[in-house]
């Protein structure tokens, strides 16, 4: 018998905090609370990957830089810019790989739609 | 003449004065000694300070604040000691100023008014840069002397221009490659405006309103000192306009061996330092038999400067 696999809808989450000063921590408190009204609201059908700086930075880059492209951003990658491209996206919410809300956090409906929105396609 | 270095030009501009040197040479008494000759003079000056050892308050014999403060007996000469705090408080009202001026979408704006009234994003130790880069811009006075920390300091605020207008430039190509994603605009017209401002203070600072004085002791290490200061100053296009000879030994009191020989020995590097900068205004100011603290003794040196 075929095994009937759950789709889910992946949530990478860029949180402030990457200009290291932490002055930005206020923006994160409304980010998370979002990330967790999101995990109890479509509990399996999501997975939230929260991306770690700090000595994780280089998988982040890494990531960041595989959602630009998928975005068709590719171009920003190629200029180098490095922590700048940071500054200036996060907070920053991709859903599928690509991104879904950048230099703000949204609010609930608008991420709830694109998160069903994304569940649709892939049903 | 080396006064010429010092007053403001005659077209209305604010005249801009660095004193460079190495540490303890005298480089805020001469800028005191600066800003007092030009406010005797009738001028409107700010002496402004970034010595975190805020050695005005004692040349000055006043408190000098962290806000432009009057300095005791003149309504034209201000002193200020920057702070990081007030630094980045200013520097936050001057952008919210800006913002004030941007058209865009209204949630925006008040987006980016509520951002930068909570975030000031600048690390502590570049936030009196700001306020330099400020003050570069402003017209308030007819002329601002900068008393800064010795050496590497001294560059990095003279080069922070240079740098924060390079970090402007790449956020401004990041923002408008992201613009359809985050539907900010009005932020990139910010970001240009403060990218304006650090435009404009290269300019002045490469232009003829900027007089960067090298401040040193006629010995031998700050010869070398006063032309590794000029190498690191050329890649900004920013040349020592004048050297201030400090502290040199008045011939009359020389009568005995001891100072007589140390008289000969500064003449020696007095010659040296004229022979290495034959094209640059060169002062003398005399060291005197008592400290320079306090008002009248500082008019002293500055009779000297703005008799030059």
């Amino acid at each position: 018998m075929k095994e009937e696999m759950t789709k889910k809808v992946i949530l990478d989450i860029f949180p402030t905090g990457i200009c290291g000063c932490g002055q930005r921590d206020a923006e994160n408190a409304p980010l998370f609370k979002l990330v967790s009204d999101v995990l109890r609201d479509f509990k399996d059908k999501v997975e939230v990957n929260i991306v770690e700086y700090g000595t994780e930075i280089d998988k982040a880059f890494l990531r960041l830089n595989q959602i630009l492209e998928n975005s068709g951003k590719g171009r920003i990658v190629s200029m180098g810019l490095g922590a700048q491209v940071f500054r200036s996206i996060i907070p920053m919410i991709a859903i599928n790989g690509k991104i879904a809300f950048a230099a703000s956090v949204p609010s609930k409906e608008a991420l709830y739609a694109k998160i069903n929105e994304a569940l649709k396609e892939s049903s | 003449m080396f006064k010429d270095l010092l007053i403001p030009p005659k077209n209305g501009s604010t005249r801009f004065i660095f004193l460079g040197g190495k540490g303890g040479v005298g480089k805020s008494t001469l800028a005191a000694a600066i800003a007092l000759g030009l406010a005797e003079e009738g001028y409107k000056v700010l002496l402004a300070s970034t010595d975190l050892q805020k050695s005005q308050n004692d040349i000055l014999s006043q408190e000098i604040g962290s806000e432009e403060t009057k300095v005791n007996g003149f309504d034209n000469f201000e002193a200020i000691n920057i702070d990081a705090k007030e630094s980045i408080r200013k520097h936050q009202l001057e952008v919210i100023k800006k913002i004030g001026s941007l058209r865009g979408d209204e949630a925006e704006i008040l987006w980016l008014k509520e951002y930068w009234e909570k975030n000031p994003v600048l690390p502590c130790e570049t936030a009196s840069y700001n306020v330099f880069v400020q003050y570069m811009n402003s017209n308030e006075y007819d002329a601002i002397v900068f008393d800064t920390a010795p050496g590497g300091h001294n560059l990095d605020m003279i080069g922070y221009p240079w740098k924060q207008l390079d970090r402007l430039k790449k956020s401004i190509m990041v923002k408008r490659e992201v613009a359809d994603l985050t539907g900010k605009t009005a932020e990139i017209e910010l970001l240009e405006k403060m990218a304006g401002d650090n435009i404009k203070a290269i300019e002045k600072l490469r232009s003829e309103e900027t007089s960067y004085l090298l401040v040193l002791h006629p010995e031998m290490l700050p010869v070398y000192e006063a032309k590794r200061i000029q190498e690191s100053l050329a890649p900004y296009g920013i040349p020592i306009k004048g050297l201030i000879l400090n502290e040199v030994l008045p011939k009359e009191v020389c009568t005995n061996y001891f100072f007589k020989e140390r008289r000969k020995l500064q003449e020696k590097y007095i010659a040296l330092v004229r022979n290495e900068f034959p094209n640059m205004e060169i002062i003398e100011v005399p060291l005197i038999e008592t400290e320079v603290v306090g008002i009248e003794r500082v008019k002293r040196i500055a009779k000297v400067i703005m008799g030059g």
